[in-house]
């Protein structure tokens, strides 16, 4: 059968060949929106993107079966993809998962028989504060009950696509910012029409792009944002000036510009609000960050799931165009810049930014040797910055009202305001931008309205499942990189998880191993294997078969990986669990004693094998 | 010892060491005596430091540093022996042998298992892991290659030899995280690929596995025998690995030959000729029409008879020889010699399979203008006139593709077809068949009739060789007769030491033309037409030799001037195209064929000897480049024998016994007398590859059209031995079109 | 007179005392086993002619590993291996000795091929009657060293 593609695919395809210099990164986002159109990625396809793009069948092959979002079958017209990641977990993701499931009655991503429905679960979304939280096709679903839900599918199954309801960005639109915050980078968060160039604007838009053009030097921009003590907003807190002033000055290559919008740090939400709600800040950013570096092309990669933000910051990039902010010349500075957006197509390690250039290459998204660093050897070889979403969109506003002032926000070393993702066990999960040393018990019991249902706080996870976990009696800690370091933790992506007395820590465990074990690129040995094998441990203990000898084999296993895998994921995947089994051995042992899981509750959801 | 501008001095385990900057921290440690253990890191191919079992411990650094990825940096401290890099292997064994299945006992690689060789050295035989392992079954890639995919440690050793080194990408990876698994280039889940092995040979484990090999024996049970390959002129080293005196398989674990660790499947799998049911083990005689079994006594007897008979009622100048592209240098002297001094003709040719003769007289007084294979890989500039290397010259090729990889060689390729080798040219100028002295005349910038825009292309060509600092000419049987000596004209004016291989098909191609099996030429290309090298032959061969030139092939087959054709180790019916019938060869009374198989020729002969395989006799083969290897026996011929023997005893039958005894009393004289093969004993029995440089100082004779032809063959044929390969003959690419690859 | 009465109680005394183990002995049962018109007894561990096991299903154990062959200090086993089809199953796993050829005028039975075997598949019986006057028959093959094949269940 041949291959139909709709003549827009088709222009589609064009277009997207046109972003890049080397055509293969195009690749992605052919496939995905390929899929879009067809369903699947069927074998014809195949073939005809390797010719399209010159490539060997073998090379289109190898980089499908790397991202989850592609498929070769066909799902049903409404793909339910649930999440039951920590956030949504906490929140009864795994019994929206069951209800899910009862009403497809098909095994996971097959489509019902009359072709309506499929469902599949996935890992975070980037809804956590809107926990438990799905996505149909591409569609939001937050803050789902099962009334809620249940409506919903009826909705689905009478042909109507309800509203997306998106409250962990929504959330921003219709509620006044907490006395506490801060807010900088989300200043504009509440503005009606917040994504247009004409609010931009009457809010300060590009005025700090323009003072950087006119006004300064590339050094001074530079050091402008090192005054700032601005840190990777991403996970790592790398000072973001340090990492520009790695860029050789003296070189013939091109050099690009990244926003890294992969955000995919379960917890995280954060970088989705920004992009959906201040698209142009980000764009200034951008651009300033060019502009220090001599960079003329730049990509916002945005992962899959993200479609609709992609569409809106899309939009913005056009106004942007047309207004000159973007393109040849802009403002007259005799500066030129392009920018596109490039969709990911599900994968975790794609965050990590030598695995998000390989993605970007057209590639399967394994992390590169390093050294060499991105800012020498990046894109196409060339040298490269790249930056979290929330790390360029707090550029603009540092320009504007100067580094000193930035830092004096925060901390010692740890300068300005952040975006912090609160979900979990608390009366109102949700984006606050607080001031970088904002003391953790605060947040939770006055920024978040305190813990849900008078509950006790048992723990609390403090930047994203990566880091390990903090108990009840660690609240006092200021969040900024080095306090919540000298905690024994790290700040990472700001994704505040507060879990409360009720929690089943070995569950949370478990269903943190079964994220990394997903999410592993497979790439070295004691990530591929040993992530797989937690997990395997952990889904046989939480489920009653656990051995004495498991506790302390979990914490070996975890600290056999930790410091010798090839990237961080594996230290990702190994710190928290150590870290679980230390300060929660108890709960461990109280598995065994009583040979089953003694917070269990009664939906014993489905869940998905590696 | 001071450290100069190219080495660096550094402290491993206490112990200082000295080595160029640059080197990679494993390859230092090797080189200096440090075991430092390894998956994914193989020289040549790129670095993955993804196995991470070469993990160490470095000064000054907090974390463990994986060696396979870090230079050497002067004054560094680095520590491969200390207890917690003893823990790290331990560990990271551990975790593979989670889904590594305990497969050992039915496991082909038992026995070679670089993975049982790190687990005895390093621990972890005692697993913790009680979960389930992933498993799939295993599958059958190919004829040849097997896959078991839970055995697989993905080193990825496999994918990138087939894409880095063979530029055939027919291994891929499939899936994520610990599902990760290698995938084959079709959709229905087999490999369509040059099936060289060498993914076979690299997998450290039993993953990837050969059908030739399956479940036959284990590596202690077999002998291990080195020697030149039977199939083409490249003269890649293969250890036969021998059981029961059969030929189970060969591979290059020895990796001392001139083709490092390259092995096509004609090395590693087209050994099983020499088992073939249809092998000849007797001779045969021709009885009442039919060819019927015989002794060697009666067999021997009958052709000595009537061939002396013949000779003397016909004259010597009706009897005619055709030697073989596959038997070794002593046997084509021998040959030569008793062709010339006891039957007393010149009638003397073979399938010549590339001009040599002429490349030859073109760099007579400049030996050194011979390049070794090894030369190719080290190449600066490379220039490739016809031929396709990949098919016909699969070492070569991989020399090419080496030195283009890893030196950014330039290519440059002249061919009337699109070869696979374009992939890593700068340039390819196609022309059409056949007109490839033409563009050679194009190149000296002479009138051709072929068309302007080639010639352009040309032009630039010869404009871009001009700027390189040196170049070696690579020329195939489409260049012959005086175009190889204007060919070479033209390349002596390029900047640099120009140096030349011609590219002659088969393991002996080029000895058999450098051994004289030429109507007018003597060994070493010395001239029948020179009195003075007449002279020093009679004196060296104790006989007069007949002046005249004699019969060239062509003229041999169906010209009707011969009354007796010998034939050795060669199919001339088939490879002339010749009608299969007795006629067809002219009104021959006697037709005697030495032979493995029962070939189209045999078939029409009057006695059939069987004769002996590369594998199965010693004496020294030379390869297209001019090195000159000694062959190693790896079977017991038994009721067969070699070339060699066979016409010494028919020198006994005849009644001119020749002196030469053995193949080793042959090559002495060889030695001794045939110009440009005074090469080192030494080596040769050592095992090593020897240059030999002849020139004859004789203009190239315009060779006649017809008579300098390759066979083409491809990676799946190899003449008559490739026939009888029941591992060549079962690929099913063996059928596609060559553009495929 | 009593002298000779006291010399023959004497000499009747030594010879009781010099055959008294004799006569002891005489009354003893006999430790001694009349084969060939007995069968012999021997303890578990002796170490007789191999046997090839089969596994609970009727199934051949070995898999032609040649452990035993590498571990055998006088290299008397010799084995060949094969596949085991779809249609034909021989043994459990995916291999299985074709052939199986055990030289007796070599083995020493020194049990280092049992110990090797990680199938258990080759163990000692307790066969020991390998005389002949042949010495070509002295090379078992696997016919010979084979298990019974497994009775069906009497149902």
């Amino acid at each position: 059968m041949a291959l139909q593609l709709s003549p827009e695919l088709r222009k589609k395809f064009e277009s997207l060949k046109q972003r890049y210099p080397r055509q293969r990164s195009a690749l992605i986002p052919m496939l995905l929106f390929a899929q879009d159109e067809l369903g699947c990625v069927p074998d014809q396809l195949v073939d005809y993107l390797a010719d399209d793009l010159d490539l060997r069948r073998m090379e289109v092959e190898e980089v499908i079966s790397y991202y989850s979002m592609l498929r070769r079958r066909p799902a049903g017209r409404y793909h339910l993809q649930v999440c039951t990641n920590v956030s949504c977990l906490l929140r009864g993701g795994k019994q929206i998962l069951d209800q899910v499931q009862r009403h497809c009655g098909v095994p996971p991503k097959t489509a019902t028989d009359d072709g309506l429905f499929s469902y599949e679960e996935v890992e975070c979304i980037g809804a956590c504060t809107g926990a438990p939280a799905m996505q149909v096709n591409y569609d939001y679903y937050e803050n789902l009950t099962p009334q809620s839900l249940n409506e919903l599918l009826d909705q689905l199954q009478l042909g109507n696509t309800p509203s997306p309801t998106r409250q962990t960005t929504d959330f921003l639109k219709q509620q006044k910012p907490h006395s506490a915050e801060v807010r900088v980078v989300g200043r504009r968060f509440g503005l009606r029409n917040s994504a247009a160039l004409t609010t931009y604007l009457k809010h300060d838009g590009y005025q700090g792009l323009e003072k950087a053009l006119k006004e300064m030097t590339p050094e001074q921009i530079l050091e402008e944002v090192k005054r700032s003590n601005l840190r990777g907003r991403g996970g790592a807190g790398f000072p973001a000036g340090m990492k520009w002033g790695f860029v050789p000055k003296d070189t013939d290559k091109p050099k690009y510009i990244i926003a890294n919008a992969d955000e995919s740090e379960p917890g995280t939400c954060k970088d989705r609000a920004l992009m959906e709600h201040d698209p142009h800040q980000l764009i200034e950013g951008l651009v300033i960050a060019a502009r220090v570096v001599n960079a003329h092309q730049g990509y916002i990669y945005i992962r899959g799931e993200y479609r609709y933000v992609m569409e809106i910051l899309d939009r913005a990039i056009a106004e942007a165009y047309e207004r000159n902010y973007l393109g040849k010349n802009i403002l007259g500075s005799g500066f030129d810049f392009d920018l596109c957006t490039h969709t990911g197509a599900g994968a975790y390690e794609c965050g990590e930014e030598s695995a998000l250039m390989e993605s970007l290459e057209g590639k399967r998204g394994y992390p590169r040797i390093r050294p060499p660093f991105p800012a020498v050897v990046g894109l196409y070889g060339c040298p490269t910055v790249i930056n979290n979403v929330e790390t360029l969109s707090s550029v603009p506003a540092i320009i504007l009202k100067g580094g000193e002032w930035y830092a004096d926000l925060g901390s010692e070393r740890n300068g300005g305001t952040r975006l912090f993702c609160i979900s979990g066990h608390v009366n109102r999960p949700g984006l606050y931008e607080l001031p970088m040393g904002f003391p953790l018990r605060r947040m939770i019991e006055e920024v978040a309205g305190g813990m849900r249902d008078g509950k006790k706080c048992k723990a609390v996870i403090p930047g994203g499942s990566s880091v390990p976990v903090l108990t009840a009696d660690q609240l006092d800690t200021p969040m900024d990189f080095d306090s919540v370091a000298k905690a024994g933790s790290m700040l990472g992506s700001g994704a505040v998880i507060v879990m409360d007395e009720d929690t089943c820590m070995v569950e949370v465990a478990q269903r943190i191993a079964q994220f990394y074990a997903h999410e592993s690129c497979g790439w070295c040995i004691p990530c591929r294997e040993g992530t797989a094998w937690l997990r395997k441990v952990l889904d046989r203990f939480h489920s009653g078969g656990g051995r004495t000898q498991d506790i302390p084999l979990l914490k070996e296993l975890a600290q056999n990986m930790l410091g010798k895998t090839f990237c961080p994921l594996g230290d990702a995947a190994a710190m928290p669990i150590i870290s679980f089994v230390d300060k929660f051995r108890h709960e461990f042992e109280e598995h065994l004693r009583t040979g089953e899981c003694p917070f269990s509750r009664d939906a014993a959801a489905v869940a998905t094998p590696l | 010892m001071s450290e100069t501008q190219n080495s660096v001095q550094l402290t491993v385990d206490g112990r200082a060491i000295d080595v160029p900057s640059g080197t990679l921290l494993i390859e230092a440690c090797k080189s200096t005596g440090h075991e430092v253990p390894s998956f994914c890191y193989y020289p040549g191919l790129s670095l993955q430091a993804a196995c991470r079992m070469c993990l160490v411990e470095i000064e000054k650094t907090p974390k463990l540093q994986t060696a396979c990825t870090v230079v050497v940096q002067p004054g560094m401290i680095v520590r491969t022996e200390t207890p917690q890099v003893a823990e790290a292997r331990k560990n990271m064994l551990e975790f593979l042998l989670t889904n590594h299945p305990l497969d050992c006992p039915v496991c082909d690689k038992g026995g070679e298992c670089e993975l049982q060789d790190m687990v005895f050295r390093y621990g972890a035989a005692e697993s913790r892991f009680v979960e389930e392992k992933e498993h799939q079954p295993e599958q059958q890639f190919s004829p040849i290659v097997y896959f078991d995919y839970p055995r697989c440690i993905l080193c990825f050793r496999c994918v990138r030899v087939c894409d880095e080194a063979m530029d055939v990408k027919a291994l891929g990876i499939g899936q994520r995280g610990v599902r990760t698994l290698i995938i084959p280039n079709r959709p229905d889940g087999t490999l369509e690929c040059e099936e060289c092995g060498m993914c076979i040979d690299i997998c450290p484990v039993g993953a990837l596995t050969s059908h030739q090999y399956r479940y036959k024996t284990r590596p202690w049970e077999m002998n291990y025998v080195g020697t030149p390959c039977a199939h083409c002129g490249d003269g890649c080293k293969t250890t036969l690995n021998v059981r029961n005196n059969q030929i189970l398989r060969g591979n290059n674990r020895d990796m001392t030959g001139i083709n490092g660790e390259f092995l096509c499947i004609k090395g590693r799998y087209a050994g099983d000729f020499t088992h073939h049911p249809e092998r000849l083990r007797q001779p045969l005689l021709r009885r009442n029409g039919q060819l019927q079994p015989a002794s060697w006594e009666e067999a021997l007897g009958f052709v000595a008879q009537h061939l002396k008979e013949i000779t003397k009622r016909s004259g010597p100048r009706t009897v005619g020889f055709l030697g073989s592209n596959r038997t070794t240098n002593e046997e084509n002297y021998l040959l030569a010699r008793f062709a010339r001094t006891v039957v007393g003709t010149n009638n003397l040719d073979h399938h010549r399979t590339a001009d040599f003769a002429a490349l030859a007289g073109a760099l007579h007084g400049e030996p050194v203008r011979y390049a070794a294979s090894g030369d190719l890989s080290r190449a600066s500039a490379i220039l490739l006139v016809g031929n396709d290397p990949t098919h016909n010259h699969p070492l070569l090729a991989w020399n090419i593709r080496s030195a283009v990889r890893q030196h950014g060689a330039h290519l440059y390729i002249i061919n009337s077809r699109r070869i696979k080798l374009r992939r890593q040219a700068r340039q390819l100028v196609e022309i059409p068949s056949g007109k490839e002295a033409a563009a050679i005349e194009a190149l000296h910038g002479a009138p051709t009739d072929i068309s302007a825009a080639t010639q352009q292309e040309l032009a630039t060509l010869r404009a871009a060789l001009e700027k390189e600092s040196d170049v070696i000419v690579l020329f195939g049987a489409e260049v012959f007769g005086s175009a190889v000596s204007r060919l070479v004209e033209f390349s002596r004016q390029l900047p640099g030491v120009t140096r030349y291989i011609a590219l002659g098909d088969y393991a002996n191609s080029r000895g058999a033309a450098d051994m004289g099996l030429l109507p007018d030429r003597l060994p070493g290309y010395a001239s029948l037409k020179d009195a003075l090298t007449r002279k020093k032959w009679e004196q060296v061969w104790g006989a007069a030799l007949p002046s005249e030139p004699g019969l060239h092939a062509k003229q041999m087959l169906g010209g009707n001037q011969l009354r007796a054709l010998y034939v050795i180790g060669s199919n001339p019916v088939r490879t002339f195209g010749l009608p299969q019938t007795r006629e067809a060869l002219g009104e021959l009374e006697l037709l005697v064929v030495h032979e493995l198989f029962l070939t189209e020729t045999a078939r029409l002969a009057d006695v059939v000897l069987p004769a002996a395989s590369a594998y199965e006799k010693d004496g020294t083969f030379t390869n297209t480049c001019g090195e000159v290897q000694r062959l190693k026996r790896a079977l017991d011929p038994g009721a067969v024998r070699t070339d060699f023997e066979i016409i010494r005893l028919l020198s006994y039958a005849w009644g001119t016994p020749l002196p030469l005894r053995s193949s080793e009393a042959a090559f002495e004289e060889i030695r001794q007398h045939v110009r440009g093969y005074r090469v080192s004993q030494a080596q040769l029995v050592a095992g090593q590859a020897v240059r030999c440089a002849p020139t004859s100082g004789h203009a190239a004779a315009d060779t006649p059209p017809g008579l300098v032809f390759s066979a083409d063959d491809s990676l799946f044929t190899s003449g008559t031995l490739g026939r009888y390969s029941a591992a060549l003959n079962s690929v099913s690419e063996r059928d596609l079109p060559r553009s495929r690859l | 007179m009593p002298s000779i009465l006291k010399e023959a109680a004497e000499t009747a005394f030594t010879l009781a005392k010099g055959f008294s183990v004799t006569l002891r002995t005489l009354f003893r049962p006999t430790v001694t086993e009349n084969y060939p018109d007995e069968p012999v007894r021997f303890e578990a561990r002796y170490r007789g002619i191999h046997v090839l096991h089969r596994d609970e299903n009727g199934l051949e154990k070995c898999v032609a590993c040649f452990l035993c062959a590498a571990a055998c200090p006088v290299q008397c086993i010799y084995i060949e291996a094969a596949d085991n089809t779809a249609e034909t199953r021989i043994s459990a796993s995916e291999r299985y000795a074709s052939v199986y050829n055990i030289d007796y005028s070599r083995c020493i039975f020194c049990g280092y091929c049992v110990e090797a075997c990680p199938t258990d598949a080759i163990t000692h019986g307790h066969g020991f009657e390998l005389a002949t006057y042949n010495i070509a028959d002295m090379v078992y093959r696997k016919e010979d060293l084979l298990a019974q094949p497994l009775k069906p269940p009497r149902t």
